[in-house]
């Protein structure tokens, strides 16, 4: 197991950009091959997550925190932010006569995810995410 | 008898997405398609076959975007990403059923 790696992010569309390179430098002791293999998906879900945080961070020095640990077979990622508690909106299906235009952020991110957890820790948020590797 | 030829001309409002269409650029994406749609052209091909990355606010800019058009008679339609993790979005949200993918440009327009 490496050392936890962790990153803080404004809370801007445009910080999130910053998660791919972030989960490079994590994922990179498992090589390049596996490394290829993996960022993609790991990244969506992570990037979910973090613009789900963004979307309710209404303070503008607002940060998300994210901490990420490596062990033998699995990728566990800890976001954490100030903003709103987590009130969940359903989860859309998507329905070729009926297709809705939003709400598959969460459906991506149990999709791609082993398991993910959500804790309300006084004014943090706090959700674990990890991801079989 | 009489017979009366003609031509009717389809008119396809072709967008080219490159790069990222995530959240920070889908605002910009859903107003190109909306302009399109109020401009009267409701038939739109939106290429995606240079973006590398699409979370759930691209892929709800598209899906307003093709809802929008089908109301108007139209349809939205959409070049396949060559990218697999541009891909796995609609994979995922099963969007890949719902939109009609071409692989090339030229493919989607054939689909009209």
């Amino acid at each position: 197991m490496n050392a936890p790696a962790t990153v803080e992010l404004a809370a801007t569309y445009l910080a999130l950009r910053d998660i791919g390179p972030w989960l490079e430098g994590l994922l990179a002791p498992l090589g390049s091959k596996r490394l290829a293999e993996l960022k993609g998906s790991i990244e969506l879900a992570v990037h979910e997550l973090a613009a789900n945080s963004v979307a309710h961070a209404y303070a503008d020095d607002c940060k998300l925190v994210l901490t990420g640990s490596l062990e033998q077979d699995r990728l566990v990622v800890c976001l954490e932010d100030g903003g709103d508690e987590f009130s969940p909106d359903p989860t859309a299906v998507a329905d070729p006569d009926h297709p809705q235009v939003g709400g598959y952020g969460l459906l991506i991110i149990d999709a791609l995810a082993s398991s993910v957890d959500y804790e309300r820790d006084g004014d943090t948020n706090r959700w674990t995410v990890a991801f079989d590797i | 008898m009489t017979i009366v030829s003609g031509t009717f001309e389809i008119v396809v409002a072709t967008v080219v997405v490159t790069g990222r269409l995530d959240a920070l650029e889908a605002r910009s994406l859903r107003t190109s398609l909306q302009d399109h749609i109020a401009d009267g052209k409701n038939r739109i091909a939106v290429d995606l076959s240079e973006v590398t990355f699409v979370d759930s606010a691209g892929l709800a800019a598209l899906v307003k975007g093709m809802k929008d058009a089908r109301q108007g008679g139209g349809d939205l339609r959409l070049v396949t990403p060559a990218s697999p993790d541009a891909n796995r979005v609609f994979q995922l949200t099963r969007f890949d059923k719902v939109f009609t993918f071409g692989e090339t440009i030229e493919a989607v327009l054939g689909t009209w």
